[in-house]
């Protein structure tokens, strides 16, 4: 049985209203809104990045890194991308999507490696907003060592694996 | 050039995401678009708590929650069959290492999915999107929610996936 309904939802009843805000006020108005956030997302991250160093220590002395380590890998380093993305630090968010794409490769593969894992960390270390920026060609330098570090061990983005082409995606909109 | 205006002053809002950093940063785009102060909780038992008690005018929910799989928060807004509750826009905002959920987030009905990091351009167009193009509600006895295929409306880049869809659009 298929029962087809033709809603009217509050939401679309209340933005036909007169006034209201212009899309580059309300951009505006969250822009503001947001920066005001930047500091405590700074802490956050370097909170995080923390995190991931005991993370990578107790993998070391363990011989080992386990699955639940490698989960929590992704926990962290799926916050970082949205912060690193969020406050425009680029390089940052390149290299949480590094550690989140080999975590996420390693547990398909049922890897245990360490050392991915330190290097990642290391990198994202020297990327943190509390530390002074890199130079480009440094920083270059080292999100090359990374993409080589993922192309040695053949994993792929999340983002392929997810299939995102099947369904397009936009301005980091996916489209169902 | 200012763009669309949206007048969102009143509009209520919930938001479901484990983090509270995540939350405090939806929310205040929110805000800073002039909506209410979003109702915010991290799970979706505490979700369904309080959609119990009201009803908000949009819902973000994150890709993947922390005490359940979102499709089955999805789905439990969506067989509400006795309330408007079942109507009600669902954004799923998806963390980069859910973006394998976004199958089961479309399946279980959400009206759109966002990947994070948001920006508040992208935001604002995507509830925009959702306030203006009323969709078809579907109630089968697999899928409950809107109407997953686009006929005669535009998917929010104006693009449309699927060669059939496209077709429909170029006939009519």
């Amino acid at each position: 049985m298929k029962i087809i309904h033709f809603p009217t939802t509050r939401l679309s009843e209340l933005v036909k209203r007169a006034g209201g805000i212009s899309r580059d006020d309300a951009v505006e108005g969250a822009m503001q809104q947001m920066e005001s956030l930047r500091g405590e997302s700074d802490d956050v991250i370097e909170t995080t990045i923390v995190a991931l160093e005991a993370i990578g220590q107790a993998a070391l002395k363990e011989g080992k890194c386990s699955r639940e380590q490698m989960l929590e890998i992704l926990q962290h380093g799926d916050q970082m991308v949205t912060l690193a993305g969020t406050f425009g630090y680029g390089p940052l968010g390149i290299a949480s999507r590094s550690i989140c794409d080999m975590t996420d490769g390693m547990i398909h593969a049922g890897s245990h490696d360490i050392a991915p894992i330190l290097v990642h960390v290391q990198a994202i270390r020297m990327m943190s907003p509390r530390r002074t920026a890199l130079a480009p060609e440094a920083m270059d330098k080292v999100l090359a060592e990374l993409t080589r570090v993922l192309t040695h061990l053949n994993f792929s983005p999340i983002s392929d694996a997810a299939g995102e082409d099947n369904f397009g995606e936009i301005d980091g909109v996916v489209l169902i | 050039m200012s763009g669309p205006r949206m007048n969102l002053k009143n509009v209520t809002s919930l938001i479901v995401d484990r983090d509270h950093y995540t939350r405090g940063l939806i929310a205040q785009m929110l805000r800073g678009f002039g909506m209410e102060s979003p109702m915010l909780v991290d799970n979706g038992e505490q979700a369904k708590a309080v959609l119990t008690e009201s009803i908000p005018d949009i819902v973000f929910i994150e890709g993947e929650l922390s005490d359940m799989p979102s499709a089955n928060l999805l789905g439990w807004i969506r067989r509400q069959s006795k309330s408007p509750l079942r109507f009600v826009p669902l954004i799923v905002m998806s963390g980069y290492t859910q973006l394998r959920m976004i199958a089961t987030a479309r399946d279980g009905g959400a009206h759109i999915i966002v990947r994070k990091p948001v920006s508040p351009q992208t935001l604002f167009d995507r509830i925009l999107w959702v306030a203006r193009h009323a969709r078809p509600f579907l109630e089968t006895d697999k899928y409950v929610g809107p109407d997953r295929r686009f006929h005669d409306i535009l998917p929010p880049d104006g693009i449309f996936k699927r060669e059939s869809e496209a077709q429909v659009a170029l006939q009519a």
